[in-house]
C-alpha cells in the first residue's frame, strides 16, 4: 500500500502553526479592547435617554425610577412602595488603577423602620435603605461574587460596616448617617480599593457592575431618594 | 466451591479486568463532572448575571444552587456504584475466564491436561470455547 506524502513541511507547519497564534493573540487583544470601557464613566442623568445603558432588575415589585433631565443638576429619582428593584449598570474595571467612586444623593423620605424586635428573629425586616449605591465584584464561581454597599441610614452611625442579612459576600458601608442632611443634596467620595480591603480583608478583583437601589420591601412602607452625579472609576488625586 | 469463594472475594479477576473497570470508571466519572461544572455555570452563573442584584441572588439562585449541589453530591457517588458494580459484573464474564482458558490451554499443550476446557454458563467466551473443544476433541482423534 503506498501512503501519500504529507503536504506540508515542518517550516510550513511552522509558519501555520505561528499564524494561528498569531491570530489568537490579536482576536483576544480585540476581544479586551472591545469589553473595556472609557473611564471614568460619568452620569449626569441630564438626558432624556440617560437610563438607556442603565438595566432594571426586579427583585420584589418594582421601583419608580425617572431622571429629571434639568440643563444644569438634572437626576434620577428613585421611589419605592413596598418594593425592591435596582439599577445595574455593567462595566469592567479594575479598582487598583481607578479607584474612586463619587456621587450625590438626597433622601426625600426614609423607609418606617419599626423600633420593635424583628418578628422574624433576624433584621433582615430592617435591611431597607432609602438610598443605597452598590458596587459588585463578579467572580467566575457566582457564590463568591462579592459586593460593597454604600447606604444612607437614618439610625445606624456614619462608617459602620455590616455584613448584609441575605449573603456574607455582600458588606454595608453606612456612608451617610442620620435625618440632619433629609431633603438636601449630600456629595459622597469613596475609594473602593480601600474600602474593598477594609471590609473583606484582601486585595479586590475587577469591578463588574455598579447599580443604585432605593428599597422598601421589608419594611412595607415607602422611600424617596435622588441621585446625580455618579462618576465612577477615577484616580485619587 | 474454594473457587467460588475465591472468585466472589476478589474485586479485579486481573490486571486487565482493573485496567478495563478503571477505564469504565474515568468514562463515566469524568465527563458527567465535566458536564455538571458547565451546566452549573451555564444555569446558576448566567441566571445569577441576568439578577444581577446580589441580595436577589442570594435569596433566589444560591438556595437553589445549594439544592443542587446537594442532589448531585449524593446521588452522583450512589450512580457511579451502581454503574461501577454493574459494569465490574459484566466484565468479569468477559475478562474473568480469559486467564482460565490460557491456563487450562497451557495445560493442555504441555500434556498435564486432557479433556475438554471448562467455563461456566455465563462466561461471554462460551462460544468461543465451544469451538476450542470441538477442534481439540478433533485433534485428539487424529
Amino acid at each position: 500500500m503506498r501512503y501519500r506524502k504529507t503536504k506540508f513541511s515542518i517550516n510550513q507547519m511552522r509558519k501555520v502553526v505561528i499564524s494561528c497564534l498569531l491570530l489568537c493573540v490579536i482576536l483576544f487583544l480585540s476581544l479586551y479592547y472591545a469589553m473595556s470601557f472609557d473611564l471614568p464613566k460619568w452620569f449626569p442623568f441630564n438626558k432624556e435617554n440617560a437610563l438607556d445603558e442603565w438595566k432594571e432588575k426586579v427583585f420584589k415589585g418594582k421601583v419608580l425610577y425617572a431622571v429629571e433631565p434639568l440643563q444644569e443638576g438634572g437626576y434620577l429619582s428613585a421611589k419605592s412602595q413596598s418594593a425592591c428593584s435596582g439599577l445595574v449598570y455593567r462595566m469592567k474595571f479594575h479598582p487598583k488603577k481607578y479607584p474612586m467612586i463619587s456621587w450625590k444623593w438626597k433622601v426625600i423620605k426614609f423607609p418606617e423602620k419599626t423600633q420593635d424586635k424583628p418578628k422574624k428573629g433576624g433584621w433582615l425586616e430592617k435591611d431597607d435603605y432609602a438610598a443605597r449605591v452598590y458596587v459588585i465584584f463578579p467572580s467566575w464561581i457566582f457564590t463568591s461574587t462579592r459586593c460593597i454597599e454604600y447606604v444612607w441610614d437614618e439610625e445606624i452611625p456614619a462608617e459602620t460596616i455590616m455584613t448584609s442579612p441575605y449573603l456574607g459576600n455582600i458588606k454595608l458601608i453606612i456612608v451617610e448617617s442620620g435625618r440632619e442632611n433629609i431633603g438636601q443634596w449630600v456629595s459622597e467620595e469613596r475609594n473602593i480599593y480601600e474600602d474593598y480591603k477594609k471590609v473583606f480583608g484582601r486585595s479586590s478583583g475587577y469591578v463588574g457592575a455598579i447599580a443604585l437601589m432605593t428599597d422598601t420591601d421589608n419594611t412595607l412602607s415607602t422611600a424617596e431618594a435622588l441621585y446625580t452625579d455618579i462618576k465612577v472609576g477615577y484616580k485619587n488625586e | 466451591m474454594n473457587s467460588v469463594q475465591n472468585r466472589r472475594r476478589r474485586m479485579f479477576a486481573n490486571k486487565l479486568h482493573k485496567q478495563t473497570l478503571s477505564l469504565v470508571f474515568c468514562v463515566a466519572l469524568i465527563p458527567t463532572l465535566i458536564c455538571t461544572v458547565c451546566l452549573f455555570y451555564l444555569i446558576f452563573g448566567i441566571t445569577a448575571m441576568q439578577i444581577g442584584i446580589p441580595e436577589a441572588i442570594a435569596y433566589n439562585v444560591i438556595p437553589a444552587a445549594r439544592q443542587v449541589t446537594v442532589i448531585i453530591l449524593i446521588a452522583l457517588p450512589i450512580a457511579v456504584t451502581v454503574i461501577f458494580f454493574f459494569v465490574r459484573k459484566i466484565t468479569h464474564t468477559i475478562v474473568g475466564p480469559f486467564d482460565r482458558i490460557v491456563r487450562e490451554l497451557d495445560e493442555i499443550i504441555q500434556g498435564t491436561r486432557k479433556g475438554p476446557i471448562v467455563v461456566r454458563k455465563n462466561d461471554k467466551f462460551l462460544p468461543l470455547v465451544e469451538r476450542v473443544n470441538v477442534l481439540l476433541e478433533r485433534l485428539s482423534k487424529d
